[in-house]
């Protein structure tokens, strides 16, 4: 290190021995778009004196007048400036030459600037126009496909907000890792929901240690850094533009669904007779058949259009009251129910840039109707990037990002909710939709909500007929949309002011502050009127015991975090001779600070339809952490020194080094951050660029320990609420070890880059190693331990992956242009080497099972030594050698216990963008995702076959004979195995029966699919108008753009086509899922 | 002179840079940020005590393991899902025992021994109200330990018990045998006894108030279940059963032998944790009735605890798949007895864990087994007597007068019963009673109602009644369960002491493996 120091100081002094002559212009180099040709070499003709641009593409150099300028850059022609008396600055706009591509700029940690070109490391930069094809909301969803090695999990867009995940080369850690931090304009912001698409310039993805060194233990995981928009000089017009879309999204992806059999738990009807003492107007319905309506499931009559007596015509007060119906299919009952979603995005942008300041002001508005009735999205982001150069050595900047977002949306996809988990997992197939939309409002004397799932008419008590009306476990789900109300709204600013001192050209210190704050407030209401109509229903996620969970409640809660970072950073940049040199040092110092407060009443509400905290019947508390406040506080401080040189712009060798203290650390700890790496761009070598334009080697090692949080070292006792009288504690289920530190990931990686054929084929190849190891493991413990789980540092997994990314240009002429980019991520390993002393195995996820806490789970992930990461588990078949199934005298299978069914990573993942121009005003955009390999269990499947909702429960059989029906009948489900004995077996098994026993022996095999898809992501027709040809117009407007787009067009491939397998929303699969959606819609953008 | 400035600052920047480098402490102290002021670094035994009593009720009534000893020994019906009571595979996790009452007992024992702490948990209670002598602590924390790994082992058979409770230290424990376990507990709860000094009694007992001559009664009646509960193993007078029973019964301290003594606790109403946890189980629910076998027995024996053992209506068939079970709710208009009269079930009832009517009648099996002195007679009509007391029924005399429960002659609850016709057609029970010691036993199970695993242990142990299988049993063979099976997680987090002690198990570690004292 200290060696590396000493280096370092040389270089630095050594530029401060440059002497001058006259006097000094500055001076900056353009491309023809405005954008800055960074390290463009400026010479003096005939003389050594020379100077290098920055990354802003300015430079100062000495001159007299009469000289001249010679201005060079890789890819640019040579430009010369004649230096005249008067000259002091200078602007000069290279011209690209035929078939080259543009230098890109990326930005790295503390906005610090890199060309592609000098990376040592496979660095990701996704343009604007590349992100938003296809206006989104979602910054994670317009990713998908575009990044190799990224791999989205986007989630549904009934789930309104909800955040979406995104894995940088596979899954980081042991158990269930971490994600890639989010950085906008150099502050870190915790949620990629609050990053306004529309703003975002470009993104740079650092996929990891060796390239995201300089984030420090934040970047462990990668870093997807974003730049957004700055005023430009040299754009036509005033500089405002106005960008609007509306898109409608619509149900597309559902189970099948069974339409044969309605609801009930046998197929008999039941004849209904009247009896004194029912209410009068049932005589009408004396002598007709009913099916059950008690029970939740299908398994009821056949649906062939016979007479019965539907579930409202017990109900009076609307025009179908004590009247029969036919019982006919509702095959469309599911997606009927979900509205037609409706997004708007409107963004008014104003931008202005002169010589010495820049400023864009942009205000955006999000407006989301929800597929669920009553779900909303509203949001409001602002965003300010200003510059002003005060004088030459004087910058001042302001980066200012507001977002507030409010929603009502009951996010809930778990087990049995009330959408999907009763539409999937227990729901009558003959329900009628429309029905239950237009008696959403229908209550009975009583206040009780109509429901479907009301009691039996024999049970009628005329002594408290309520009873009879009440929902035994299913409230029509339009009642509870229209009733249930889960509120919250976010309010999140974070930005930066910063200022900057120029030294001379080669040397600049900037100091910056940086705010990134989180204000939230939520309440859930669980209204009076549920608890009023539902016997069962178990409605109330407050309540500690069953009967709590009938009863209404109200939730509500604050927070405030705050993270505020005080960063002090010298850059210098010095060409001397060959060797160009670029380098940063820094200080940066953090302050984060938590709080909040939340808590829920308990066992129902005094006065009902009151909705406070006051209004409870027991003491509030707080169900989810037993603590009504929260308060964290967090320190930490670090420093870094980064430098890469670069030989005649085709050789690069780079480093970074950087140390962070923290409070969550032991006293004297600190982490230290690593990397070095080299590249050489080898076609500068070579003189017959006809085939090869650019070709790059590159090379690079990073090493980041990751940082603990906040009190993860305390041991702390839990205060409960008092029994009899008397307060009570208890020991913590889980301990840290006392040396507990982060997590150390390293990674290597190799790469080459390519173009030729004029530009036209290009390709970017990436061999990456990464080790994770010493994780701060929570390690399951038996429970016989007195924990559950302890935290110690611990296990170690290799990965080894190949990243790719290929551009092809197949047609390029006049009139259309073809342009393809594809990305592919080959997870070549992922192994788990091992876990912790004695551990061999770690159970990392699992979702809901079923209705009690005392069944076993259904499908759990693994994380097991020598195996690769994430293999899904659970019970399945037990078999003979030749693959039957063994059964028993029933035909039931033998459950077999623990049987791996695979991982739920994929193999490969990537996408294709096409794009094409068409008379250069027409374009379309066609993207593709797709990911091959991996599994899910299905919990809806699961019980959709326990339930009779799924289209297997009312298959025939190999005999043309309904499932359902007898097997002395010819029905039932053929079963071809062996008996314990090894003896054949084949018959069939009653249906009920058959699908009955995978709850009933837990087994979840049956349910496990495959993740593979491939999806047409995002589709896009556009026409940009010829406004310089429209005359008059053309003074007014500088641009107009109108395009048709959709999102999720087509799940092209799927295994399974129940769900949309890039939106699983837990790592072991879906709980009970939200449908896939399509959405279409129109952009239009016009600039003036 | 610009050049100076410049080269200055470098310097400057160099040195500054160097020096922070080379390892300047304060730039890793952050003073007190990281220590909490919102949570407790250091524990109140006397809470952790509160704490640790507090999930004793949950024993006895949480759907996850106490519930199904009230369906496995047919006292209660599924009325709705019977995959309980049809015998689906009971593979289920201690549930936070350990992790929880156990570990918070532990450290109580381990806060007061070690001599680093050991002053301070007496200080520790709140001024004036100390958590209890070091002594004391310890002794009450043992026996509340031994009633926790009593009722595991109960349900599972052999269970890490030497090895338990070691945190970090040891997350794979051993399994110790029962038969270890059984001797332990003993071991335990004399050690216990005599523990006890005269210093201030234990804070934080809302079971007894720290009264130190309660807890020993509970300890020895402790001793007298637990050793009767070996009674296939050590039948004979002699035995160890018999010792440990008979050193029990004759300690001086005594034991529960009036329901004021009862191992009970009440329950003010006025929140969840306040609440009699089946009035939070069953209120606003249908999954369980009272069952027809129970039913029919005390129908039968005209046993006037039918009054508080259910609500009125029908009794419900025990064991039908959930078809049937729905067709028999229509059948009866959903009108069926639900566990406990509503009287028995308010949200301040108070729920009789150890009753001394459990004592009682286990003396009266000691004295008809010689294992103690006395009248078994007196000891049984004293134990049912106490039983009809503590449900606040009348007619003891009379019923024990009878030809029913007559301890002489009395012929039991009858052959019956079966199912409604249409339900099923077989006898599912028998509970005729023909001679003193099965007149006993069927008391002792009668007297259990509110206690799942001790009417299920004790038919275990007893086979009385003589409870038949559901016919629509869906294990292999189908038998009644007679263990739970070792939950997932132990297969996951402690594969092979798990294994290992599931290999000691006749036919492995299934519900229908018998533990050692069910032999």
């Amino acid at each position: 290190m200290r060696r590396f120091l000493l280096l370092f100081t040389v270089l630095m002094l050594s530029g401060v021995l440059a002497f001058s002559q006259t006097r000094v212009v500055t001076g900056r180099v353009v491309d023809n778009t405005g954008k800055a040709v960074p390290f463009a070499s400026v010479l003096v003709q005939g003389s050594k004196t020379g100077a290098q641009t920055d990354v802003n593409g300015e430079y100062s150099i000495r001159v007299k007048t009469g000289d001249v300028l010679q201005i060079s850059s890789t890819n640019f022609e040579v430009a010369t400036v004649n230096i005249t008396g008067t000259t002091s600055a200078i602007t000069t706009e290279l011209v690209l030459k035929a078939n080259t591509i543009k230098e890109v700029i990326v930005t790295s940690a503390f906005q610090t600037k890199r060309t592609l070109r000098s990376q040592s490391s496979n660095v990701q930069n996704v343009s604007s126009e590349q992100l938003n094809t296809v206006r989104a909301a979602n910054l994670n969803n317009a990713l998908a496909g575009k990044v190799a090695g990224a791999q989205v999990r986007s989630q549904s867009a009934v789930a309104l907000g909800r955040e979406t995940i995104i894995r940088l080369r596979g899954e980081n850690g042991i158990g269930v890792g971490s994600g890639p931090i989010y950085v906008v304009d150099g502050t870190i912001v915790p949620s990629s929901g609050d990053i306004n698409p529309d703003d975002i310039d470009n993104i740079t993805v650092y996929q990891g240690p060796a390239s995201a060194a300089l984030f420090g233990p934040d970047g462990a995981n990668g870093a997807i850094v974003i730049t957004t928009k700055t005023a430009r000089k040299n754009t036509p017009g005033v500089g405002i533009e106005i960008n609007s879309a509306i898109t409608f999204d619509k149900v597309y992806i559902t189970p099948d669904y069974q339409n044969s059999y309605s609801g009930g738990s046998g197929p008999e009807m039941y004849l209904y007779e009247w009896q004194p003492g029912q209410p009068i107007e049932w005589q009408a319905l004396s002598g007709k058949y009913y099916h059950n309506y008690d029970d939740d499931a299908s398994w009821g009559p056949r649906m062939a259009g016979q007479e019965y007596i539907p579930w409202y015509a017990w109900y009076g007060g609307h025009e179908n009251s004590f009247k029969t119906a036919k019982l006919v299919p509702q095959p469309d009952n599911v997606k009927d129910f979900y509205n037609t979603g409706i997004t708007k995005t409107n963004n008014f942008s104003f931008s202005k840039a002169t010589d010495n300041m820049n400023v864009r002001i942009s205000y955006t508005n999000l407006d989301v109707k929800g597929l669920i009735p009553n779900q909303y999205l509203k949001r409001n982001t602002l965003n300010t990037n200003v510059s002003l150069e005060l004088s030459r050595r004087w910058t001042v900047a302001a980066n200012i990002n507001y977002v507030n977002q409010r929603r009502n949306a009951n996010n809930d996809d778990a087990y049995s909710n009330m959408s999907t988990g009763s539409f999937n997992e227990w729901f009558h197939r003959d329900l009628d939709t429309k029905i239950l939309r237009d008696l959403r409002n229908l209550r009975t004397p009583d206040g009780v909500y109509a429901s479907w799932n009301l009691s039996n008419p024999d049970s009628y008590d005329p002594d408290d007929p309520a009873s009879f009306y009440k929902a035994n476990y299913w409230i029509n789900p339009y009642v509870w949309f229209d009733k249930i109300q889960s509120f919250d709204e976010r309010s999140r600013l974070f930005g930066d002011v910063s200022l900057t001192y120029k030294f001379n050209n080669d040397l600049n210190l900037t100091g910056t502050y940086r705010r990134q704050q989180l204000n939230t407030s939520a309440y859930d209401i669980y209204p009076s009127e549920i608890e009023l109509s539902g016997v069962q229903t178990g409605f109330n996620p407050y309540g500690e015991t069953t009967a709590e969970t009938n009863v209404a409640s109200y939730k509500s809660g604050i927070s405030k975090s705050i993270s505020q970072n005080y960063n002090l950073i010298l850059t210098y940049h010095k060409k001397i001779r060959d060797f160009q040199v670029n380098s940063n040092a820094g200080v940066v110092v953090t302050k984060a600070h938590f709080n909040s407060y939340d808590a829920n009443t308990s066992g129902g509400l005094v006065i009902p339809g009151v909705y406070s905290l006051a209004n409870s019947v027991n003491p509030i508390r707080n169900n989810a952490t037993n603590n009504f406040e929260t308060i964290t506080n967090y320190k930490s401080r670090a420093l870094f020194i980064r430098a890469d040189v670069g030989y005649r712009n085709w050789a690069f060798i780079e480093g970074t080094f950087r140390r962070d203290y923290a409070s969550a650390e032991p006293i004297d700890f600190h982490i230290d951050t690593k990397s070095v790496g080299a590249s050489i761009v080898f076609s500068d070598l070579i003189k017959n660029k006809r085939l090869l334009n650019y070709g790059k080697l590159r090379a690079s090692w990073g090493q980041v320990l990751n940082s603990l949080s906040a009190y993860d070292l305390d041991i702390y006792y839990n205060q409960g609420s008092p029994v009899g009288g008397y307060p009570t504690m208890s020991i913590p289920n889980e301990i840290p070890s006392p040396t507990l530190h982060g997590a150390v990931n390293e990674e290597k990686e190799i790469g080459v880059e390519l173009r030729g054929i004029k530009n036209r084929v290009g390709l970017n190849v990436t061999y990456w190693m990464r080790t994770n190891k010493d994780f701060p493991v929570s390690v399951s413990t038996s429970e016989a331990s007195g924990i559950t789980s302890y935290v110690t540092n611990a296990g170690k997994v290799d990965k080894r992956g190949i990243d790719v990314q290929a551009n092809i240009i197949p047609v390029n002429t006049r009139n259309f242009v073809w342009d393809i980019t594809g990305t592919w991520a080959y997870l070549l390993k992922n192994k788990v080497v091992s876990i912790a002393p004695g551990i061999t195995r770690l159970v990392t996820a699992f979702g809901d099972y079923g209705p009690t806490s005392s069944n076993p789970l259904s499908a759990w992930t693994v994380s097991e030594e020598g195996m690769e990461w994430g293999q899904l588990h659970g019970t399945g078949i037990k078999r003979n050698d030749a693959g039957l199934p063994v059964v028993d005298a029933d035909g039931m299978y033998i459950p077999e216990s623990d049987v791996n069914y695979g991982s739920v990573l994929p193999k490969y993942t990537g996408g294709v963008q096409n794009s094409f121009t068409l008379f250069k005003n027409f374009f379309a955009n066609i993207n593709i995702d797709y990911s091959w390999g991996g599994k899910f269990f299905s919990l809806s499947n699961y019980w959709g076959d326990f339930s009779g909702l799924t289209t297997r429960t009312a298959a025939l059989n190999d005999r043309g004979v309904p499932v359902r029906n007898a097997v002395e009948d010819g029905g039932g489900v053929h079963v071809i195995g062996v008996d314990e004995d090894g003896k054949n077996v084949d018959m069939y098994v009653d249906g009920y029966d058959y699908y009955h026993q995978f709850y009933t022996s837990k087994i979840s095999e049956t349910h496990v699919y495959d993740l593979s898809y491939v999806k047409l992501r995002e589709v896009s027709v556009g026409y940009k108008f010829p406004v310089e040809k429209m005359g008059h117009l053309s003074k007014y407007i500088t641009g107009a753009t109108f395009s048709v787009i959709g999102r999720n067009f087509w799940l092209i491939y799927a295994k399974t086509k129940d769900f949309d397998p890039s939106e699983i929303s837990g790592v072991q699969g879906e709980n009970a899922q939200f449908p896939g959606t399509r959405s279409i819609g129109f952009n239009l953008k016009l600039n003036f | 002179m610009r050049y100076l400035s410049k080269i200055k600052i470098f310097t400057l920047a160099g040195v500054g840079a160097a020096m922070l480098f080379s390892g300047c402490q304060k730039l890793s102290d952050f003073g007190n940020t990281d220590d909490r002021t919102d949570a407790v670094t250091q524990p109140v035994t006397s809470n952790l005590l509160t704490n640790a009593l507090a999930s004793i009720a949950g024993l006895q009534s949480s759907t996850r393991a106490g519930i199904r000893g009230e369906l496995y020994s047919q006292q209660w019906s599924e009325t709705q899902y019977s995959d309980v009571s049809t015998y689906a595979n009971p593979q289920l996790d201690y549930g936070g025992i350990y992790s929880g009452p156990l570990m918070d007992l532990e450290t109580i024992i381990q806060r007061n021994e070690d001599p680093a702490t050991k002053s301070t948990v007496f200080v520790l209670g709140s001024p004036g109200n100390p958590s209890g002598s070091n002594a004391n602590q310890i002794a009450v924390a043992t026996i509340a330990k031994v009633y926790y790994f009593w009722n595991l082992t109960d349900r599972w058979g052999d269970i890490p018990y030497s090895e338990a409770l070691q945190m970090a230290d040891n997350i794979t424990p051993k399994y110790d045998a029962q038969e270890d376990v059984y001797n332990q507990m003993l071991t335990d709860l004399k050690n216990a006894i005599a523990g006890f000094d005269d210093g201030p009694g234990v804070s934080g007992d809302f079971y007894y108030n720290g009264d130190v001559n309660m807890w020993k009664k509970l300890a020895n009646s402790m001793r007298m279940l637990i050793a009767l509960r070996m009674s296939k193993v050590y039948p004979n007078a002699g035995q160890l059963a018999a010792t440990e029973f008979a050193a029990a019964a004759s300690d001086p301290a005594g034991a529960i032998e009036t329901n004021d003594e009862n191992f009970a606790r009440a329950y003010s109403g006025t929140s969840v944790a306040e609440t009699n946890p089946f009035y939070s189980a069953l209120n606003g629910r249908k999954d369980y009735a009272l069952s027809k076998t129970l039913g029919d027995i005390l129908d039968n024996m005209s046993d006037p605890r039918r009054s508080a053992y259910g609500s009125g209506g029908a009794t419900f068939p025990y064991g039908l798949p959930r078809e049937q079970a729905v067709a028999y709710s229509n059948s009866v208009s959903g009108a069926y007895a639900s566990p406990f009269a509503p009287a028995y079930v308010q949200s301040t009832t108070t729920l009789v864990t150890i009753p001394a009517a459990y004592v009682l009648l286990a003396k009266a099996e000691a004295a008809q087994r010689g294992w103690i002195s006395g009248s078994a007679q007196a000891y049984y009509n004293a134990g049912v007597t106490a039983s009809f007391e503590q449900w606040g029924v009348s007619g003891a005399a009379a019923y024990l007068a009878g030809d029913k429960a007559n301890f002489n002659t009395g012929t039991g609850g009858g052959t019956q019963i079966g199912f409604l016709a249409d339900y099923a057609a077989v006898p599912n029970q028998d509970a005729v009673t023909t001679t003193p010691l099965q007149r006993i036993q069927l008391q002792r199970y009668l007297a259990s109602f509110g206690d799942g695993l001790q009417a299920w242990s004790e038919w275990r142990r007893t086979g009385v009644p003589n409870l038949k299988p559901t016919v629509f049993a869906t294990n292999n063979p189908k038998e009644i369960p007679r263990r739970l099976v070792y939950g997932t997680s132990e297969y996951a987090l402690n594969k092979d002491n798990v294994e290992a002690a599931a290999g000691l198990l006749q036919g492995g570690d299934v519900m229908n493996a018998r533990m050692w004292w069910d032999q």
